[in-house]
């Protein structure tokens, strides 16, 4: 019989506590075969906890920026009229995979959190093909020094408003900084450290004090790059990466200015897997959680006190209101993705004759090896449509609306049945879809031996429309970096035509 | 299975706090600046100046800053898909109002109605900052050098005094290279170095163990070259850059204050004048200093008594009425204490106007007799509904102040204190 993990009555915990418990979940993860980066956990209190989380998606060094200080003081109120809570968790996609202990927590809410960041989130972040693709979590800390420092030794050289005009302009196209569908070569943050240091070096053998930064020949072979690319002025292929094509061939930035814009666009990248996977990522990180808890609770080291605490905060977690109830704000990624999973397991486990039809290639296969496929291999888009299951959606009582432009009332158009189904499963996945919530905006045109105009194409969805005030103020950000003019025209998914809307 | 090598560390943060937003909390704070300061206006005019000592939370709507393209294409309003269906049929259709939450419902609200509001926190210093913003002591003067505290930098010059600290690298380098130059050192050096080439040519010539006359001859002028030799930097060669500073005249001042206590006051008019007095006590330790500002406490009813900064403001003494008791003592003390030329003197009183019948003509000879002179500035605050004995008084002062040094307000209520506070120690144009 083995020995009980330790668990005070009034949940205090020690140090040693916190590493009998992570041994324990360690051995459990990797019975399971869950493969993580190793684990930096830190112990923080409540107010360091308050400014993670106020840096753009909780980074442990940031460069300065007016914004992060704007959510801080925003949540640091609403925290204080304890209108939020704390996240409880925050984890890092490094390697060392770094996950925040918050010191007022009870010892079972530090094992759940262990278990949910330190082996669910760590193993998503180093499976998940995204991920893979778009971050480097070897060299992520190090780049945000570098870009700290960096941002600052700009700030000093050329004055806090220069710089700070440059971020603001740069923030608000991070949104627009991805290459979403066609894979350039991008470097690797080791690389791109690289590269900076080739920088540095060319700076300082070709340091010339009087002619500044700005490099004639540098120029010209900006232009002659982009006029072999482009006809006309029209470019052979549009770019959708906004970001990227203003550092590349703004003609009147400085150096240290397009250092600054890639930094924001290195920073926006490093954050789009995130985005596209949230579903994924926390419904992978409770469902185990949840497994690796109650793996120890059947082994008998954890007591029964432990998980009826444990399952209240779980089953808080991974709860999805109904439509009609007054807190109902959307679908919970919590529930959802746990949900998901779960139901994974369970027509690997147990497949009705349903899901034998439904999914004939999962149905009574190993769950272990069915699991970490799709973890590795999808987003939450294509999750949802490989893998919504008929039972799923009944379980929820799923139904899906429409509602047309003028329309005061929204329309049925699926329910949870035979004739549903494939309907909410391709509706809920499209709402998931990255290209379905930013605007689809491409550089069509930039005349560099004309009038150096920038063209950018908006092209509308069911007939949708650019919001004309942050239009306005997007565009004017857009003219600061680039120097020219910049318009924007809009084109008609359905009818083909193209007006130009500013 | 047993148990296994862990990789995990676990590290204590908590001890040696930062506070890693401060900075950007407090860039997010000034870039908010203007809109605090409106927004501090409205909340001075209505406020009671006992809270002046304290922190502020200041509640401003914030205009959007961030912006980026938005589509308005709501995914609510296109279609979503929704738990909980318990009655619905395809075809059925839903009023908006029933469904009360909606995926993205958010996008919405960014756009034009700005920012959610935002407190904030305005600590004393700043509160006190805002609160005396661009008011000052008229025509104070700077009038002495004595005691002066205060230095400012006259000019740099280059020195061989001083510590290396202020070390001047040209200046050092170029006296050491003309010392070097001055003393042969230059062509010192290059004989050297011609003479080691020589030496170690000879010496690959000749093996290295070679001891002849040749090879004597020239190690021997090259000891001595040695021995002249010196350093490419001495002590001599070190040129500091020394700043002087000369002693900046300072402003020294003195505040009179003058409050009536007499049995007319109530207690509500009591509460008043002191108000003014602490607001005009906070505004000269706050923007003039301790070491510049005297403030003189005077109280009178029938008699006039100086008293400490504790018995005026918070000790109660009743009576009759007798103004001029108060300026005689004013007088007196300028003559005993602040005579000397050196002092800027300042008088404001606060009384309710009622005085004894003669005594106000009394009070407005003596002002325009002697008392003005010897102030830069006079202040009067009135705390009545409609002017009496004393303001009709006051008034031909004011007509007769050629020099305008004579100001003089009504105050009904402690919320009028602070505006006219402000519209008597504004900054005059130059």
């Amino acid at each position: 019989m083995p020995r009980q993990l330790p668990y005070p009555k009034d949940g205090d915990w020690s140090f040693q506590d916190l590493e009998a418990y992570h041994q324990e979940i360690a051995r459990v993860a990797a019975y399971y075969g869950l493969d993580t980066y190793p684990n930096q956990i830190e112990v923080v209190d409540a107010a360091q906890m308050l400014e993670a989380c106020a840096s753009s998606g909780a980074m442990p060094i940031n460069y300065r920026h007016w914004s992060f200080g704007k959510s801080y003081l925003r949540d640091h109120a609403a925290y204080q009229k304890g209108h939020m809570g704390l996240a409880y968790e925050v984890v890092v996609n490094a390697n060392p995979c770094i996950a925040y202990l918050m010191e007022d927590n009870n010892l079972m809410m530090q094992a759940l959190v262990m278990a949910h960041a330190c082996y669910g989130h760590n193993s998503f972040f180093k499976g998940n093909y995204l991920f893979k693709e778009y971050t480097h979590a070897d060299s992520i800390i190090e780049y945000l020094r570098y870009a700290k420092e960096y941002v600052e030794m700009c700030e000093e050289r050329y004055g806090y408003g220069r710089v700070e005009r440059i971020l603001d302009a740069a923030h608000s196209l991070q949104h627009f900084s991805v290459d979403r569908y066609k894979r350039k070569r991008s470097l690797t943050e080791a690389q791109e450290m690289e590269r900076l240091r080739a920088k540095i070096r060319d700076r300082e053998e070709h340091f010339s004090p009087l002619w500044g930064s700005h490099d004639e020949a540098e120029e010209r072979a900006r232009n002659e790059a982009l006029a072999r690319k482009s006809r006309d002025g029209y470019l052979a292929e549009p770019e959708e990466n906004l970001l990227y094509f203003i550092e590349k061939n703004a003609p009147k930035l400085q150096k240290w200015e397009r250092e600054i814009i890639r930094i924001v666009r290195m920073i926006g990248r490093y954050f789009y897997p995130q985005m596209q996977t949230q579903v994924m990522n926390e419904g992978w990180a409770c469902f185990w959680h949840y497994h690796i808890l109650y793996h120890l609770h059947r082994e008998g080291l954890l007591g029964a006190g432990f998980m009826m605490e444990f399952l209240a905060s779980h089953t808080s977690v991974v709860f999805q209101l109904d439509h009609k109830d007054k807190r109902y704000r959307g679908i919970n990624p919590y529930a959802l993705g746990f949900e998901m999973f779960m139901d994974i397991k369970r027509v690997c486990e147990s497949p009705t004759d349903e899901d034998r039809t439904w999914a004939p290639w999962l149905a009574g296969k190993n769950w272990q090896e069915m699991l970490p496929e799709a973890m590795r291999n999808y987003r939450d888009e294509s999750f949802i449509r490989q893998y919504l299951s008929p039972s799923l959606m009944r379980k929820w009582r799923m139904f899906a609306v429409t509602s047309g432009r003028s329309d005061d009332f929204y329309a049925v158009d699926y329910i949870a049945n035979d004739a549903g189904y494939d309907g909410i499963r391709e509706k809920l996945a499209d709402q998931y879809l990255h290209s379905n919530r930013m605007p689809d905006i491409q550089v069509v045109r930039a005349d560099m031996n004309g009038d150096r105009k920038l063209l950018l194409r908006y092209t509308s969805k069911a007939g949708s429309a650019l919001e004309r005030k942050s239009l306005q103020k997007t565009l004017a950000y857009c003219k600061h970096l680039w120097g020219y003019p910049v318009e924007i025209e809009r084109l008609d998914n359905e009818t083909g035509e193209i007006k130009k809307i500013m | 299975m047993g148990a296994q090598k862990i990789s995990s560390i676990f590290v204590d943060r908590r001890v040696g706090k930062t506070n890693k937003q401060h900075g950007n909390a407090e860039r997010y704070k000034s870039r908010n600046g203007e809109a605090v300061r409106r927004k501090m206006d409205e909340l001075l005019k209505d406020r009671t100046i006992a809270d002046v000592d304290a922190e502020a939370d200041v509640v401003i709507r914030p205009e959007t800053d961030e912006f980026t393209f938005v589509d308005d294409a709501d995914i609510g309003d296109k279609g979503a898909v929704v738990p909980g269906n318990d009655e619905y049929l395809p075809g059925d259709t839903i009023p908006h109002n029933r469904r009360s939450g909606g995926q993205g419902g958010s996008t919405a609200s960014d756009s034009d109605e700005g920012e959610d509001e935002f407190v904030f926190r305005v600590s004393k210093d700043e509160f006190q900052n805002y609160l005396f913003d661009e008011l000052e002591l008229p025509r104070m003067w700077r009038k002495m050098l004595m005691d002066s505290e205060e230095y400012r930098r006259a000019r740099v010059i280059h020195a061989k005094t001083g510590t290396r600290a202020l070390m001047s690298i040209p200046r050092t380098y170029m006296d050491a290279k003309k010392r070097r130059i001055a003393s042969g050192e230059t062509r010192r050096g290059r004989e050297i170095l011609e003479l080691e080439e020589e030496i170690a040519e000879y010496l690959a010539k000749h093996g290295i163990d070679a001891d002849d006359d040749v090879l004597r001859d020239l190690r021997e002028r090259l000891e001595k070259l040695y021995a002249k030799h010196a350093p490419a930097f001495m002590d001599m060669d070190v040129v500091n850059r020394v700043p002087l500073f000369e002693p900046v005249p300072i402003a020294k001042a003195v505040m009179f204050c003058i409050m009536d206590v007499s049995g007319s006051m109530d207690e509500e008019r009591k509460s008043i004048a002191k108000r003014f007095f602490i607001l005009l006590y906070l505004f000269l330790r706050r923007n003039y200093g301790k070491g510049c500002v005297d403030v003189v406490f005077i109280r009178h009813h029938t008699v006039a008594q100086e008293v400490d900064e504790e018995t005026f403001f918070h000790a109660t003494a009743t009576g009759g009425t007798v103004v001029s008791t108060a300026l005689e003592l004013l007088e007196k003390i300028h003559d005993e204490r602040y005579a000397s030329g050196e002092w800027n003197c300042y008088a404001a009183q606060a009384s309710d106007g009622d005085n004894f019948p003669a005594d106000s003509e009394r009070c407005k000879d003596m002002l325009l007799g002697s008392v003005l002179q010897k102030l830069q500035h006079y202040a009067y605050i009135e705390i009545a509904e409609s002017p009496q004995d004393l303001w009709k008084a006051y008034e031909t002062v004011y007509a007769m102040d050629d020099e305008r040094k004579f100001a003089m307000q009504r105050v009904q209520k402690a919320s009028e204190i602070y505006p006219v506070f402000r519209t008597i120690f504004d900054k005059k144009e130059a």
